[in-house]
């Protein structure tokens, strides 16, 4: 027996010993491929421009299905060290020097006030993409939404669309093929696709060159114009989606024309929030107000897949604030609120802006007031700094900066964070995500295995 | 004319024997008219007739011409030849001369020859040929009880003993020496048949001959090499010679083919001693056909058709056969019995795997891997990549020395490809369905593997049922399979069934069944097979296993004859790349599945489990036979160092060690254990305290299995989008680059225009990152990568053309976006689409049609070296024919005690 008991702690003993104690070094067998670096030049940097509003029926206003544009827009930007200002009649190809938003970066801007339109519609010129998602947009009686597809390249483009309404995906004929040829302006009426729809998103795709993509949102009221936004293109969905920029003012008076007019409901503030997946998306959006002045509001909704939904942002009062999506499944998001410019109403589409870690430039649009809404949807305080100013925001929560017009600005952040310009002309109002791209170019790695 | 005859006496180093035959000589009833004694001893023997000395190195016929030489040759002039190993009764030259007196064409009179040691016994009576030219000696083995006692006319007769007409010995030249010695007899005959001559024996003409020719006691040289080659190299002889010349000549062509398939059928009768023997036979056949042809200026005219009612019947044959074998296996009954190594039945006789409801467990285990039914043709994800579904293409990557990557690699292929080719030669017309029917038989697989590993150690049905049950839902095996890992799924059901081969190849466990020769080598086939498999799913289980080979081979010193040939296979097929990374040698510990970037972890309470039924397991070391469980424990704890050292490799990326079959190792040797603590068990509370641990060990391990989620996801076995797959089937020698951006980096692969399958994985391409990232062409095409991303517009068209890409493929994923854009700015290439392997683009101005495929033959030295040694041992593996004597047959092997393993 005692061999035997012997032969047990043997055993055990050897076994502990060997689990707690016993530890290989590592051994490093054969090498990894390592990424080659291969030095490239990047691509001629350019930007486009959307340029002035368009406007149905032609300069006399009587050619039906002909867009035309309509008055000037003013470009403000930046490239290197010289400054960018221009007064544009059509879109506009900028050609620039430096790789990035940082270096190169520009806005354009217009107070439209005539017969056709009355609003703001401020856009930054892009660097072109192949894939756009648009959360904005209303077909509905009076309301107008264009697709504008800017193709400043030598290369044709085609597109496919495909739309997101209350009831799913919107079906239709003429979604798919569309012709967008090189240097030139195709301006699509979303209402051919979704006639008097009110709610959708849409979602862009094309391939060859690459586009600069927008949205022309116009309403007119009777024969009275009352508000025009040029949207930009939304973050891809997400389960959080961040929306800065949503800075309410005149609540009361647009709260007074509603209840007097039925026309003017839509100067109501909604969130829109598409779900397009094949899930049903159950989301909370906290509304939050911007250095403690205003308060928010918690909204909970669900939104069926492949459908848009607009929710209702009830009982905010002005001021200065941002929304966050908190979502089951990945959803877009986009906030439509309305200010008064003098009698008339204006709005805009705060789009959901790609939480990035900064080091990008941004031109505060001349002529008008320009604020920065940045959001930090991290858990924890981010720093970062403006034109060489530090600055430090707590997490989950925004933060409210003003700049200057017509002056150009780098942004950079040690985190992740969502930044919008707020853009007011005469009570006009816009909203422009900060970009921060930057063309492939330098030193890259590539392994080839 | 009264008959003469010459007593020819031959003696060749045998001096008692040869003095023993001329004293049978001398006292023959019918006394010879002389006798002639021709030595051709090394040292001259002494005997009382004065003899004449021939050069050791003569052969039969120059010193059978040297005896007759001033003799005349007439009809009534007979020689009578008399081996110095045989003794002829004293009437033996009178019952010759009387069977001459038949007819006058009778030119050969054999004897019959009993045997020495067993004096009633006929080891001779006339000789003759099989169909196929093999020499069969019809009468051997039985009891002489005059029942042959007639003159009877034979096809040949042994030289010993025989009587021969001078005249016409000398009408056809004789002994022929150019035959082969065993060949000699039997040609010698032919040919007076073939001259119209009669060849007889005579029963009653009795010699006792020791037959030390055949029996290879002459030694090596007089024969040509051992007895088996020079019962080859006889049958070749006689073809050669005597065969129509056609034929002779279509033999000879068809020789070295016939040899190969000779030595497989060696195999396949469990006979791998015969393979040296058919080789070296066929090859001196046909590397000395010129001297074969000479022989056969004599043969006579008669065709050899004309002899073939004196050929052996098929009866014959198989009754010669039967008898041969019957002899060969007492003889090593009797040898094995004398060695004391054999085996005996169990006393208790266990129940077989039916008989235990092992069919009701292995479908419970099924329905268990419900996620793995087979409904669909292949699967993809976690770390399973789809077979090609073209089999001959699996084939070709088997053992293949050049691989379709990049520019082509030469290097060896991964072992493993023969473990897939394998499976999928199973479903040969869908060749994933193999694979992904494993996934869902593995479980059961793994208890039967494990079940009959465990009977090795406990006769019990419930002991069995119950460990087996705990192996087949270990949490490791659960991972493995979920996870689409085929190689630890494969190495998981192999190695308990390795151990078993293992074990009854060296006569290890609870029963044996080596009795028998050729069952001990289907042991070692399998055991060969199932290393070679074993290993080359889990590389780092080959230096445990082999370590454990060795310790069996060390306890089992007489068994090693046999266990040294198990690793052969697993040699064969590793060698090539062994050699290959000689200067990283651990990078043969490389797992040949795709690891996976996040494994799965499993719940925290499994552990806790396997804990409790280690417990159980510990506690065999209390019992009697703790010397048994001291071993199984040590391997156990062995296993476990050897997984914590492979866990401390670091592989390049995509790369791991085969870590989790080391794992599962470890615990079929902790189940084995716990299985042996519950057979040594007699108390009834005990056993049920023990069941219950167990029992309670193994529910949750089974809701593990049933409710683990699958990592993979079903797939039709593409790899690459519908138009590359339709371009490769067309043939072509177009590649394709797949770009991801990966943390900053731009990873490209460069692929054929099929893609990459399973069986084009390569650990050798792995492992040579540091060579091909510096070759030239890769650091062009890495610039032209960048400047293709980059959008510049400089990208090179002339570099992707020279390396034959015909295509870009992105993968659809959100940091790709920015690298769609630009690729879709680029005027070098076209775009064909958004695919479900993501954007595709083509490159301008380069079609498959302008590259047609370049031929590669899927052999190779290599191929053919490692094919033949699989196909060879598992020809070895497969059971002959029940041959084997019962127990009942053989009581002198029913009171053996308990093997080894028991004490």
């Amino acid at each position: 027996m005692f061999r035997r008991v012997l032969s047990l702690i043997l055993v055990v003993g050897l076994g502990l010993t060997i689990g707690i104690w016993l530890k290989f070094p590592t051994i490093q067998v054969g090498q990894s491929p390592t990424a080659q670096s291969v030095k490239v030049q990047p691509k001629e940097p350019t930007l486009v421009c959307p340029g002035p509003v368009f406007v149905n029926g032609g300069l006399n206003g009587v050619t039906l299905g002909s867009f035309t544009q309509s008055g000037t827009a003013t470009i403000s930007g930046h490239d290197n060290s010289s400054a960018i200002s221009a007064t544009i009649l059509g879109e506009k190809l900028l050609t620039g020097h430096a790789a990035g938003s940082k270096g190169f970066n520009a806005i354009q801007g217009q107070f439209a006030n005539g017969q056709q339109a009355f609003g703001l519609a401020a856009a930054s010129c892009v660097p072109g993409s192949n894939q756009a998602w648009l959360v904005a947009g209303d077909n509905s009686i009076g309301r107008e939404a264009l697709l504008v597809l800017a193709n400043a390249t030598s290369v044709d483009a085609t597109v496919s669309l495909q739309l997101y309404g209350t009831s799913g995906p919107i079906q239709g004929a003429g979604l798919s093929g569309i012709s967008a040829p090189a240097g030139k302006v195709t301006v699509l009426p979303l209402s051919s696709f979704a006639p008097k729809a009110e709610t959708f998103a849409v979602q862009v795709s094309s391939r060859g060159a690459e586009l600069g993509i927008w949205l022309q949102q116009k309403t007119v009221r009777g024969l009275t114009p009352g508000g025009l936004d040029l949207v930009g293109v939304s973050a891809e969905p997400s389960k959080t989606v961040l929306i800065p920029g949503v800075f309410l003012r005149s609540s009361v008076a647009l709260a007074n024309l509603a209840t007097a007019n039925k026309d003017f409901a839509d100067t109501k503030p909604i969130l829109r929030v598409t779900a397009p997946g094949e899930k049903d998306a159950n989301f909370t959006a906290q509304i939050q107000g911007a250095d403690g002045a205003s308060f928010g509001n918690v909204l909970q909704g669900t939104v069926p897949a492949g459908s848009t939904r607009d929710f209702a942002l009830e009982d905010l009062t002005d001021g200065n604030y941002s929304v966050q999506i908190n979502s089951d499944q990945p959803v877009l998001g986009g906030v439509r609120f309305s200010r008064l410019s003098g009698s008339l109403p204006d709005f805009a589409w705060a789009g959901s802006v790609v939480p990035t870690k900064l080091d990008a430039g941004f031109t505060a649009l001349a002529g008008a007031t320009t604020k920065l809404s940045i959001v930090n949807g991290n858990k924890a305080k981010v720093s970062f700094s403006v034109e060489g100013k530090t600055y430090s925001i707590p997490g989950n929560s925004n933060l409210v900066l003003t700049v200057s017009a017509g002056t150009s600005y780098s942004i950079k952040s040690d985190q992740t964070l969502s930044v919008s310009q707020v853009i007011d002309i005469k009570g006009g109002v816009s909203v422009a995500p900060i970009l921060d791209y930057q063309n492939v170019g330098g030193t890259l790695k590539v392994l080839v295995r | 004319m009264s008959t003469q005859v010459t007593a020819l006496l031959v003696v060749h180093n045998e001096p008692a024997s040869a003095l023993r035959a001329l004293q049978a000589i001398q006292e023959q009833t019918l006394k010879p008219t002389r006798i002639v004694i021709l030595d051709s001893s090394e040292t001259q023997t002494q005997l009382p007739i004065a003899s004449q000395t021939i050069s050791p190195k003569s052969k039969l016929g120059q010193i059978i011409q040297a005896g007759l030489s001033g003799l005349s040759s007439d009809p009534n002039h007979w020689l009578w030849l008399v081996h110095d190993d045989s003794a002829p009764a004293p009437t033996a030259l009178s019952e010759l001369v009387l069977a001459t007196k038949n007819s006058e064409t009778i030119a050969q009179v054999g004897a019959l020859q009993l045997s020495t040691t067993r004096s009633r016994e006929i080891s001779q009576l006339g000789l003759t040929l099989s169909r196929f030219g093999e020499i069969i000696n019809p009468v051997r083995g039985q009891r002489d009880q005059a029942q042959h006692d007639q003159v009877k006319d034979v096809l040949a007769v042994g030289t010993s003993s025989m009587l021969v007409r001078t005249d016409a010995y000398q009408l056809i030249g004789g002994i022929d020496d150019r035959a082969v010695a065993l060949a000699t007899d039997v040609d010698l005959s032919m040919r007076l048949r073939r001259h119209g001559f009669r060849v007889v024996v005579a029963p009653r003409a009795k010699v006792e001959h020791q037959g030390l020719t055949l029996a290879g006691k002459r030694g090596h040289k007089w024969l040509g090499g051992d007895t088996k080659t020079a019962l080859r190299k006889a049958t070749i002889q006689l073809r050669l010679v005597h065969d129509p010349l056609p034929l002779a000549l279509l033999f000879w062509l068809a020789l070295p083919l016939l040899t190969f398939y000779r030595m497989f059928w060696r195999l396949a009768q469990k006979r791998p001693s015969f393979l040296w023997a058919e080789l070296r036979s066929g090859l001196w056949g046909f590397l000395t056909i010129f001297s074969r042809l000479a022989s056969r200026s004599n043969a006579g005219k008669l065709p050899t058709k004309s002899l073939k009612p004196l050929r052996a019947t098929r009866a014959e044959v198989s009754q010669h056969k039967r008898q041969a074998l019957d002899a060969e296996e007492s003889a090593q009954s009797l040898v094995a019995f004398e060695r004391g190594d054999h085996e005996q039945e169990a006393t208790e006789q266990p129940r077989n795997f039916s008989q235990s409801y092992g069919w009701l467990f292995m479908a419970l285990l099924l329905a268990i891997s419900w996620q793995q039914l087979p409904l669909q043709d292949a699967v993809s994800g976690g770390s399973a990549t789809p077979l090609s579904n073209d089999w001959f293409a699996i084939f070709a990557r088997a053992g293949a020395s050049w691989q379709p990557i990049g520019q082509g690699f030469v290097a060896p292929s991964d072992p493993f490809n023969w473990v897939l080719l394998s499976i999928s030669s199973l479903t040969f017309w869908a060749p994933n369905l193999s694979l992904v029917i494993l996934l869902w038989l593995a479980r059961g697989l793994a208890f039967a593997s494990a079940w009959r590993m465990l009977s090795l150690l406990t006769a019990k049905a419930w002991q069995k049922n119950l460990g087996a049950l705990l192996y087949s839902v270990l949490p490791v095996f659960t991972l493995a399979i979920s996870a689409g890992d085929f190689a630890t799924v494969v190495a998981g059901i192999l190695t308990p069934w390795l151990v078993f081969a293992v074990a009854r190849a060296a006569g290890l466990g609870r029963s044996g069944s080596a009795r028998s020769d050729a069952r001990t080598w289907s042991w070692v086939g399998l055991a060969g097979v199932l290393l070679a498999a074993v290993g080359a799913a889990a590389p780092a289980l080959v230096a445990l296993t082999l370590a454990g080979l060795g310790l069996v081979a060390f306890t089992k010193i007489r068994r090693f004859g046999y266990l040294f040939w198990i690793p052969l296979p697993l040699a064969a097929i590793y060698l090539p790349l062994a050699l290959f990374q000689i200067g990283e040698p651990l990078a043969l510990l490389a797992h040949p599945a795709r690891s996976m970037a996040l494994p799965d972890a499993l719940p925290v309470w499994s552990s806790w489990v396997l804990g409790l039924i280690a417990l159980v397991a510990l506690a065999a070391l209390l019992t009697k036979r703790w010397v048994v469980s001291l071993g199984i424990a040590g391997f156990a704890l062995l296993a476990y160092v050897f997984e914590l050292f492979v866990k401390s490799l670091q592989f390049p990326a995509g790369i791991s060690g085969s870590t989790n079959a080391l794992e599962a190792a470890v615990f079929l040797a902790v189940v084995a254990l716990a299985i042996h603590f519950g057979s040594q068990l007699k108390s009834r509370l005990a056993l049920a305290a023990m069941s219950t641990a167990l029992v309670v060990g193994l529910t949750p391990l089974a809701y593990l299995a049933f409710t683990h989620p699958n990592q993979t996801q079903s797939s039709d076995g593409s790899v690459v989008p519908l138009l590359l797959q339709k371009q490769a089937e067309q043939g072509t020698d177009l590649q394709f680059l797949v770009i991801n951006l990966q943390d900053d980096a731009y990873q490209v692969q460069w692929q054929p225009i099929g893609g990459l399958h399973l069986e084009d994985r390569n650990l050798a391409y792995s492992f040579s990152a540091r060579s091909t990232t510096k070759d030239a062409t890769y650091q062009a095409l890495s610039q032209v990568v960048g400047n293709l991303v980059s959008a510049n517009g400089l990208a090179d068209a002339r570099v992707l053309r020279e390396n034959l890409i015909g295509y870009v493929l992105v993968p659809t994923s959100l940091q790709n976006a920015a690298l769609v854009a630009s690729l879709e700015s680029s005027s070098l290439l076209e775009s064909a689409g958004l695919t479900p392997f993501g954007e595709l683009w083509r490159v301008v101005g380069l079609s498959a049609s302008d590259v047609p495929q370049t031929p590669h033959s899927p052999w190779s030295i290599t191929k053919v070296v490692q094919l033949g040694t699989l196909l060879g041992f598992a020809l070895l593996a497969i059971p002959s024919r029940g041959r084997s004597r019962r127990p009942s047959d053989s009581v002198i092997f029913i009171d053996q005690s308990e093997s080894e393993l028991d004490v």
